[in-house]
């Protein structure tokens, strides 16, 4: 089980999950939650290099930044839910977007997109089976 | 308030690069780990930038670039944070921003510390509204330019416009400070008489031995460390600086040789005066003094501070003429004396709009640098440095350089800028004699005239044509060589008696000590010399013991200031001489371009692969830097004697731009060849080498053909040109034998170096000391041109009356010994006799 939010402020750093966003939001912020029983979710490390080589022959490869990149697909069954798709709709458009990938005591991570169209997957080309597999992205500092 | 931002990138095989960026209104902040901060991170750093201009022999001032994009700022404190940083478009606020290669926020981690420029410029991403809305409500990146405040906030310290502070009020400006009743007694005893030179000690005189020459000057080290404490004061009121500049002990990079008198002569007039001929006035060839500017206690016997004329810092300030008027200084003069010759304001100090300027005006005159050190956060100590200095000793090593390029041609700009001198508003630097002119009028007393000199209307007319000509651009020095002489007017025993212009001299024992009651002389009046008309003179001065040696000295004096008639430098392991100041600059400039025509430019994609041995030690982005050296060697082949050798060919190379990539590791480095740095103090100077640097145009034989300003000409068809003759140039723009006749409206231009016939080129001299070529009777003959077209048309006698041969006269020159003379040229027509 994963959460996905999304605000029209920021939330502080490091905000614990709390099942009830209206306490997160406060009230000078506005925004919504929601669970999803992930497909897939994957957790990698993805880096930002300069690479090259020197007029000595050497080789060389700075990392700019280490990020981690979840992988989140969200599968056709629960899409099937016009709440949760309109949800998704709305998260893609955010400005700022959360995961929490540990309901228990994790935090709201904030993720980047990368924008672009929704990434939907039309299973055997039917408008009602919609699978979602979002790129969102966590920066490390 | 103050923003932080701290980032690190890995730097391949170095391990983390961390990057830490501040803002504040308050300097002070961004180096107190105590001050409270507030951390983001929208700052996209993008490069820091520091070169050494090419142009001016100065440091540009660091840069350091970065952008904002507004789309990033989601949070209060990130909007706070940069529109903290827009707000120094407003001109009276001040965004201070420092950047460290480091965690810690010690100096010694600086890579840049400055302020954001004014000047922002931002793209609209996006706008907010509607069609036709006016509150369109944008979206944008910022693009930022810091620059380092070491320089530009010193230009906020203007000498004489009253600057406005945060409030948008008048303060006082420099000279404002400095003109004041508390810096009464440092005027007195800075800008005080020094003694110049000592009579000789006379067995039948025993009073006349004791007498010197003294001249109001002044140190230039005490006064620019008197102007950068007022600095501070300023600073301190205008923008709440707490910034402490002072100035550190410099080396200059070259020696000079003091003038001195070989003979002297006494004034009928005034048994206390000292006169002499215009070649008794020379060079010490066997006391080359060093020059810098520090404190006396850091000097060596053979070194001295620079002493310039106290009227370069104020035009009056010469005499105790000056009152004080509600805690101010009132500088008069005495009457007419308060009123400033027009032109001579350009000669002060004052010239330089502000402190920055000033300083950068000094290091071009003196051929240096202007560095900056940061000794704590807010200590900045600067620097004048050599060109020599400007090289750290130790070399640097590269490791992985990623391109290279070099680009060759060691063609020199024949339309580039030059540099001149002139020692006052109307007569030349060097050693130029000036008569001078004074009405006398019963009621408004004495007034002076000015008039240009022969010296300075021949020097200007060559640069004009120069400028016509070769499209050279002249920018004058701030100082010059060589005090200019004064002629005694209508004394006619001592018509050809000279004096060290603006001299004055002790009335009596008594005076002579207590430096009051001292005469200046222009002329003499009947049997007194007239009053003091002290005109500015920019000639650099120096301390030095007593120059005469032959006698006991004088009592008390142990030292005298003494005109700095000639430069001594070592080039490139080569000592030379220089009798003019802005020949040694345009040497440096002329080198300058030369070598920074071979340039190479390499980019090493890390930030720290800089080691000061070839295994790599200490590898540190701190040991690269402006002035650094690096070295390469090649193998070349060369043909010689119709057959290859292999040579190893070892370059030094020095770094004149360094640009740090903040974004991901990469330093680019321009270098240049470090032979255009290798100009420093001579090592050695024989003494029994016979300098001449007479007082005259004040080009000695040796270095006649180095810096005597002479062209090659083509001989126009079937004339033939003889080594010294002097020589027209016809309309066709080629030379022939001068003539003194009307109906060449050309003056004659110079004196033929070589033989030659029509077709051939002809080197000719056309200013200067034309030495060795002719034999005259005597020293002090005036020489014409005279026809003879079978031998020299040079002569002593002048045309008695027109003929159908000569119809005008043409003075060249003067002679100053009997196988050299001055070229001096004046046309005078028959009838009106008028001068053209």
């Amino acid at each position: 089980m994963i959460v996905l939010a999304y605000t029209d402020n920021p939330l502080a750093a490091n905000t614990g999950y709390n099942a009830d966003f209206e306490v997160i939001l406060g009230l000078e912020n506005e925004g919504a939650q929601q669970s999803f029983k992930e497909l897939k979710l994957y957790e990698l490390p993805t880096t930002g290099v300069v690479t090259g080589k020197t007029l000595r022959g050497k080789s060389f490869e700075h990392i700019t930044f280490v990020d981690t990149e979840y992988t989140v697909t969200i599968s056709a069954d629960e899409l099937l839910s016009s709440t949760k798709r309109a949800f998704l709709k709305a998260f893609w458009g955010a400005t700022h977007k959360y995961l929490v990938t540990d309901l228990t005591t994790g935090d709201y991570i904030p993720v980047v997109s990368g924008g672009g169209l929704l990434p939907v997957e039309f299973i055997n080309e039917n408008k009602y089976l919609q699978e979602v597999t979002l790129k969102l992205v966590a920066n490390n500092g | 308030m103050l923003f932080r931002q701290s980032y690190y990138i890995r730097e391949h095989g170095q391990g983390r690069q961390t990057i830490q960026f501040a803002v504040s209104d308050i300097y002070d902040s961004l180096f107190d780990s105590e001050a409270p901060y507030t951390e983001v991170d929208i700052f996209q750093l993008a490069t820091v930038k520091q070169d050494l201009n090419t142009d001016d022999g100065k440091f540009a001032i660091d840069e350091l670039e970065f952008t904002v994009n507004q789309a990033m700022c989601k949070t209060t404190e990130q909007l706070n944070a940069l529109f903290f940083c827009l707000d120094a478009t407003a001109v009276n606020v001040n965004r201070y921003v420092a950047c460290w290669f480091a965690d810690s926020l010690d100096v010694s981690e600086l890579v840049f510390v400055g302020q954001i420029n004014s000047n922002i410029s931002a793209s609209d991403l996006v706008w907010h509204s509607s069609e036709y809305k006016v509150n369109h409500k944008p979206l944008r990146e910022y693009k930022f330019k810091c620059l380092s405040f070491d320089v530009s906030i010193l230009e906020q310290a203007t000498l004489l416009q009253k600057p406005r502070d945060l409030f948008n009020e008048e303060i006082d400006s420099i000279m404002d400070r400095f003109l004041t009743l508390d810096n009464e007694s440092w005027i007195k005893s800075n800008c005080t008489y020094k003694p110049m030179y000592r009579e000789w000690n006379l067995a039948s005189g025993p009073t006349l031995g004791k007498y010197v020459h003294l001249r109001p000057t002044i140190s230039l080290f005490e006064y620019l460390k008197k102007i950068l404490s007022f600095t501070n004061d300023l600073l301190e009121e205008k923008i709440n600086s707490i910034l402490e500049f002072d100035l550190v002990d410099s080396d200059v990079g070259f020696g000079i040789l003091p003038a001195y008198i070989t003979g002297r002569n006494t004034n009928a007039y005034n048994q206390y005066m000292l006169t002499f001929k215009p070649n008794q006035y020379q060079a010490k060839t066997d006391r080359p003094i060093k020059l810098r500017i520090c404190s006396n206690e850091s000097l060596e016997s053979d070194e001295s501070n620079i002493y310039v004329n106290s009227q370069m810092i104020h035009s009056q300030l010469y005499d105790t003429n000056y009152w004080i008027e509600s805690g101010k200084m009132v500088i008069d003069g005495l009457g007419e004396d308060s009123v400033l010759i027009p032109g001579e304001s350009e000669l002060t100090f004052l010239k330089s709009d502000n402190v920055a300027k000033l300083l950068f005006d000094i290091a071009r005159a003196l051929g240096c640098f202007v560095t900056f050190q940061y000794n704590t956060s807010n200590s900045i100590g600067i620097k004048f440095v050599s060109r020599q200095s400007i090289i750290k000793d130790e070399l640097v090593y590269l490791a992985a350089p990623e391109s290279a390029q070099i680009d060759i041609s060691s063609n020199a700009n024949n339309g580039s800028d030059r540099y001149y001198t002139t020692a006052g508003a109307f007569f030349e630097s060097g050693t130029d004699i000036l008569i001078p002119r004074v009405n006398f009028d019963g009621l408004l007393g004495y007034t002076k005239v000015t008039k240009e000199t022969k010296k300075f209307k021949l020097f200007k007319e060559n640069r004009e044509r120069e400028e016509q000509q070769n499209k050279v651009e002249f920018t004058r020095l701030l100082f010059s060589l060589g005090t200019p002489l004064e002629k005694l007017e209508n004394a006619d025993d001592f018509a050809n008696d000279v004096y060290p212009f603006n001299t004055v001299i002790a009335n009596s024992v008594q005076e002579q000590f207590e430096k009051t009651g001292f005469l200046h002389f222009n002329r003499t009046q009947g049997s007194m010399p007239a009053k003091v008309w002290g005109h500015i003179c920019n000639a650099i001065y120096v301390r030095t013991s007593n120059l005469q040696g032959t006698t006991t000295p004088a009592q008390d004096i142990t030292s005298v200031i003494s005109p700095a008639m000639g430069i001594i430098v070592n080039i490139n392991g080569v000592d030379k001489y220089y009798n003019r100041l802005e020949d040694y600059i345009n040497d440096i400039m002329l080198v300058s371009e030369q070598y920074y025509k071979a340039e190479y430019d390499i980019t090493i994609p890390f930030w720290n692969l800089f080691g000061t041995d070839e295994n790599g030690a200490n590898k540190s982005w701190k040991n690269i830097r402006v002035g650094s050296k690096i070295r390469f060697t090649e193998s070349v082949r060369r043909y010689i004697s119709s057959s290859f050798s292999d040579f190893d060919v070892t370059r030094d190379y020095v770094v004149v731009g360094l640009e740090r990539d903040l974004s991901k590791p990469g330093t680019k480095l321009k270098l240049v060849n470090a032979e255009a740095f290798a100009f420093g103090y001579a090592n050695t100077i024989n003494p029994t080498e016979q300098l001449i640097f007479s007082n005259q145009l004040g080009l000695d034989d040796n270095l006649i053909t180095s810096s005597a300003p002479f062209e090659g000409y083509e001989i126009a068809e079937f004339e033939v040109i003889h080594l010294g003759d002097a020589v027209m140039v016809g309309v066709d723009g080629k030379v022939f034998k001068a003539v003194n006749k009307k109906e060449h409206y050309h003056k004659p231009i110079g004196i033929a170096l070589n033989d030659g016939e029509g077709g051939d080129t002809v080197k000719v001299q056309f200013t200067g000391r034309v030495y060795g070529l002719h034999n005259f009777t005597s020293a002090g003959k005036t020489i014409y041109i005279r026809a003879n077209p079978s031998d020299s048309n040079i002569s002593e006698n002048c045309l008695a009356g027109p003929t159908a041969d000569e119809n005008v006269i043409i003075e060249l020159g003067q002679t100053d010994t009997t196988n050299s003379f001055i070229i001096d040229i004046y046309k005078l027509c028959y009838k009106e006799l008028v001068e053209l």
